[in-house]
C-alpha cells in the first residue's frame, strides 16, 4: 500500500497545471484541426469546462478522504481495477506520443524501441520514490517552465492573422462537437490525483491562490495555444505534428541561426515525463489495493506498457487510431464518472462518520451522566446522613 | 527495487553505461559528422528534385567558432527525403536541415506545381517554420552559387537581407509557416519575394585577390503563385503597394511632388495596416497608421527649414499610396489571383454569402477604402 502520498496544496496545484497542461500542447492540436478544423479552440474550450467540473469533484474527494487506504471493499474495489484500466489505455497512448516526440526531436531517426527501454527505468524510479516526491519535483518544474515561458513570451517573433479563427461554427457545431467526443482520451487528466492527499501549507497566500492560478493559468495556456496555432497555421495545422515545439522556434534568436527551441524541447520532455509517472503512479496504486507490493506493481505496470509500446503500439499513428476508437467512450465514462461517484462516497463517510461521531458522544455524555448521577447521590446520601447525624 | 535504491551510486553508473550504450546502439550521429545545411535550393529537373544545399565546413572548434568555409552539394532524385540522402551520401556527413535560414525554390518547382515539397518540409519535425521562403528568377542552385560581399555567404546574406533590423517598403519576407497557411487555404493564391543576382566588383579585401565576381541580391518583385502553378510577378511599384497593405515597415521612402514642385522623399518611419470587410457596401477597407518625416523644405513665411508634409502634400502622399495598392488589387484581377485574400476575408466575416463571395465578380465588384493616419515625426 502507497502511504507517501501526503503533498502540499501548492504542490498539488503544480501537479494540476502540468496534467492540465502537458498533453494538450503536443499533438492534440493537429488532432484536434484535422477533425474540428478552424473550431478546434471551441472545441477545446468546452473539453477545459468540463475537465475544471472534474478537477472540482476530485479535489473535493482528496480533501475528505484517503480513498486507496479505505477499507470499504464493495465500493473501492471495482473503482480501483476501472482506474486500473483506464491509467493503461491513456499512458498506452500518451507514452507513444512522447516516444514519438523524443526520437524526432533529439534523435536523428525516426522511433525506436531503445527510447522505451531508456524510460522505463525513469517512470519506475519515479513512481517507486511515492507521491510526495512527484509533487515535489512538479513544484520545482514549475519554476523552470515560468522562466522558459518569460523567456518565450520576450523572445517572440511571428506573425499571426486572427482571422483564421474565423469563421466560428459555419455547419451548425458539428465540427466542434466532433472535435470534443473524438478527443475525450487528452482530456480528463485529474483521475491521477485521486490519489493524494492534501495538506495545507505554512503560507496562507499558497493555499489561498495556489490553485486557482494554477488551473486559471493552466487552462487560459492551453486556450491561448490553440489560439494562437490555428491564427499562426489556419488549415495548414494539420501538418504541424507537435505544436509546443513549432511554435517556440518563432523567436529572435531562431530567426538569426536557425531551430534553437532546445529549452522548450527539453522543458515539455520533462514535463511530460512528469505526467506519465502521475498517471502510472494511479495505475501501480490501483494494482497495489490488491497485490501487497508495491515494487511488483510497479514493475508489473512498468512492463506491461512497455510490452505494449514496443510489441502493439510501435507508431504514435496507431496510437491515434486505437484512441478515437470505441475505447474513448469508455475512458471517458470512468474519468467523468468515478470522481462523481466518489464525491457521492465521501458525503456518505462524512455522513456515517458524524453518526458514529454523534453516537460515540452520546455514549460519552451518558456516561458522564451516570458517573454525575453517581456521585450527585452519593454526595445527598452523605449530605443526608450527616443532617440526621445532626 | 529497494535493493538498487540502497546502492543508488551503484544503480546511476549503471543508468548511465545503459544510456550510453543506447545512445550508440540507436545511431545518433555526432555533431562531429554533421553536414550543417544553412540555405537549401529546390529547382527541378524534368521529374526529378535538384536539391541544393549549403553546409557549413567546421574549422578547429568547431562550427560556432565562426570563419567557417561553406560547400554546396547538390542531388537528384525523384523524392525529397532520397535528395537528403544522396547528399549525406556524397558529403559524408549527416544533412541537418534544422538550421537552413533560407530555403530557396527555383521557378521551376511553381511551373511543375510540386506544392508537396511544401508540406514535406512544415511536416518535418526538424525543419524550423519560420525558415524564409524565396524564389529564384531562374534557378535556385545560383543563387546560393553567388560570390556575396567578403565573408559571407549566400544564404546568410539572403536571410539577412530578407530579415532586415528595420523592414522597409518594397521588402516582402515570407516564411514556410505563412506560404503554408496560404496554400491551404481556398485556391492556395499566395506570393513570395523573387530573389535576383546583380553583379558587383569584387571586393578590395587583400586576401580575396583572386575573387574575379561579386554579386548582391536584388529582392524587389514579387511573384504571385497558386494551386495552378506560378500566374505572375508583381514589378517594384507593385510589390511597394503590397507590403505597404500586408507588412508592417519601419524603413523606406516613397516619392511623390512637393507644393514647391520638387520631388520630395517621405521616410516611412513606421507603418501597419488593418484590413476591414463591410459585405453591405462591397468596400475592402485598409486602415493605416503611418509615421513619416520628409526630406528639408522651406517654410513659406519666414524660409526656415520644414521636415512635416503641409496638407496639400499628405493628400499627395494619401493619393500614391491608395494608388499603389490599388494597382496590386487590379493586377491580381486581371491574372485571376486573390493576393490580398480579399474573397477569403468577406467568406471569413459573412459565412452564409460564401457563394457570392467565392466568384470572380465579386472580387471586381470590391472597392477599396483607404483610411490612412499620417503622424509627422
Amino acid at each position: 500500500m502507497l502511504n507517501n502520498n501526503v503533498v502540499y496544496k501548492s504542490q498539488f496545484a503544480s501537479m494540476s497545471f502540468i496534467t492540465i497542461t502537458t498533453f494538450k500542447m503536443a499533438m492534440l492540436p493537429k488532432y484536434m484541426a484535422s477533425v474540428a478544423g478552424r473550431d478546434s479552440w471551441l472545441s477545446v474550450i468546452v473539453l477545459m469546462a468540463l475537465e475544471i467540473m472534474m478537477y472540482i469533484a476530485v479535489y473535493y474527494v482528496v480533501r475528505r478522504i484517503n480513498f486507496q487506504e479505505d477499507k470499504n471493499k464493495l465500493i473501492i474495489a471495482p473503482i480501483m481495477i476501472l482506474i486500473l484500466l483506464v491509467s493503461l489505455v491513456r499512458v498506452s497512448v500518451l507514452y507513444s506520443e512522447m516516444i514519438n516526440y523524443t526520437a524526432t526531436t533529439l534523435f536523428d531517426h525516426n522511433r525506436s524501441n531503445f527510447i522505451v527501454l531508456a524510460f522505463a527505468p525513469v517512470l519506475a524510479y519515479l513512481v517507486y520514490k511515492g507521491g510526495n516526491v512527484l509533487g515535489r519535483l512538479s513544484e520545482i518544474l514549475l519554476y523552470v517552465l515560468i522562466v522558459v515561458l518569460i523567456l518565450q513570451a520576450m523572445l517572440i517573433r511571428m506573425d499571426v492573422d486572427w482571422t483564421n479563427l474565423l469563421p466560428i461554427m459555419v455547419d451548425n457545431g458539428e465540427d466542434m462537437f466532433s472535435g470534443i467526443y473524438m478527443h475525450f482520451m487528452w482530456f480528463g487528466d485529474f483521475m491521477p490525483l485521486l490519489f493524494f492527499s492534501v495538506v495545507d501549507n505554512k503560507t496562507k497566500a499558497l493555499n489561498k491562490l495556489s490553485i486557482p492560478l494554477a488551473l486559471t493559468i493552466g487552462g487560459g495556456l492551453v486556450v491561448l495555444l490553440f489560439l494562437v496555432f490555428t491564427a499562426a497555421y489556419g488549415d495548414a495545422g494539420v501538418m504541424v505534428n507537435y505544436a509546443f515545439n513549432k511554435l517556440a522556434v518563432f523567436n529572435k534568436v531562431s530567426a538569426l541561426i536557425g531551430a534553437s527551441n532546445a529549452l522548450s524541447v527539453t522543458t515539455w520532455l520533462i514535463m511530460a515525463i512528469m505526467q506519465l509517472s502521475l498517471i502510472i503512479y494511479s495505475a501501480t496504486s490501483a494494482l497495489s489495493y490488491f497485490i501487497k507490493s508495491k515494487s511488483v506493481a510497479i514493475l508489473l505496470v512498468i512492463t506491461t506498457v512497455s510490452l505494449v509500446e514496443i510489441f502493439w503500439i510501435q507508431k504514435v499513428d496507431r496510437a491515434y487510431v486505437f484512441a478515437i476508437g470505441w475505447i474513448k467512450w469508455f475512458v471517458a465514462s470512468v474519468q467523468y464518472i468515478v470522481p462523481i461517484i466518489l464525491v457521492v462516497y465521501a458525503k456518505y463517510r462524512a455522513k456515517n462518520t458524524a453518526n458514529e461521531d454523534d453516537k460515540e458522544l452520546c455514549e460519552q455524555s451518558s456516561n458522564i451522566n451516570s458517573v454525575q448521577n453517581k456521585s450527585t447521590k452519593t454526595v445527598s446520601e452523605h449530605t443526608g446522613k450527616s443532617e440526621a447525624n445532626a | 527495487m529497494r535493493f538498487l535504491i540502497k546502492y543508488k551510486w551503484v544503480a546511476i553508473i549503471l543508468a548511465l553505461v545503459f544510456v550510453f550504450i543506447i545512445d550508440t546502439m540507436v545511431f545518433n550521429v555526432s555533431i562531429i559528422n554533421r553536414g550543417v545545411a544553412i540555405g537549401l535550393g529546390i529547382d527541378m529537373d524534368g521529374d526529378e528534385i535538384e536539391l541544393t544545399a549549403q553546409i557549413v565546413l567546421p574549422k578547429n572548434g568547431g562550427v560556432s567558432s565562426g570563419g567557417n568555409n561553406f560547400i554546396n552539394y547538390t542531388a537528384k532524385a525523384k523524392d525529397m527525403e532520397k535528395t537528403i540522402d544522396l547528399i549525406s551520401a556524397q558529403s559524408g556527413l549527416e544533412l541537418s536541415i534544422s538550421h537552413a535560414t533560407v530555403i530557396i525554390i527555383g521557378k521551376s518547382v511553381f511551373e511543375k506545381k510540386r506544392f508537396d515539397l511544401f508540406d514535406f518540409f512544415l511536416s518535418d519535425d526538424k525543419v524550423n517554420d519560420n525558415i524564409l521562403l524565396v524564389m529564384a528568377e531562374d534557378n535556385a542552385k545560383d543563387i546560393l552559387k553567388a560570390k556575396v560581399p567578403v565573408g559571407g555567404v549566400s544564404s546568410y546574406q539572403l536571410s539577412n537581407q530578407l530579415r532586415p533590423e528595420k523592414a522597409p517598403v518594397g521588402l516582402i519576407t515570407v516564411t514556410l509557416k505563412d506560404f503554408a497557411m496560404r496554400l491551404h487555404t481556398g485556391n492556395g493564391d499566395n506570393y513570395l519575394p523573387i530573389v535576383s543576382i546583380i553583379p558587383i566588383d569584387p571586393s578590395t579585401d587583400q586576401s580575396k585577390d583572386d575573387q574575379k565576381e561579386a554579386h548582391c541580391f536584388a529582392l524587389n518583385k514579387t511573384a504571385i503563385v497558386n494551386k495552378d502553378g506560378y500566374k505572375g510577378t508583381l514589378d517594384i511599384q507593385l510589390t511597394e503597394g503590397l507590403s505597404i497593405a500586408k507588412m508592417t515597415l519601419q524603413d523606406g521612402v516613397l516619392q511623390i511632388k512637393g507644393s514647391d514642385n520638387r520631388d520630395i522623399s517621405i521616410h516611412i518611419v513606421n507603418s501597419k495596416a488593418s484590413i476591414k470587410y463591410d459585405y453591405e457596401k462591397h468596400v475592402y477597407r485598409i486602415k493605416m497608421t503611418m509615421r513619416t518625416s520628409r526630406s528639408e523644405g522651406r517654410h513659406e513665411s519666414n524660409n526656415s527649414y520644414r521636415y512635416d508634409m503641409d496638407s496639400e502634400e499628405m493628400e499627395d502622399f494619401r493619393a500614391l499610396v491608395t494608388e499603389r495598392v490599388q494597382a496590386v488589387i487590379d493586377y491580381s484581377i486581371a491574372i485571376g489571383v486573390d493576393v490580398f485574400s480579399i474573397k477569403e476575408g468577406f467568406y471569413r466575416v459573412n459565412p452564409k454569402h460564401k457563394d457570392e463571395i467565392m466568384t470572380d465578380k465579386f472580387l471586381s465588384s470590391i472597392k477599396l477604402d483607404m483610411d490612412i493616419k499620417i503622424l509627422q515625426r
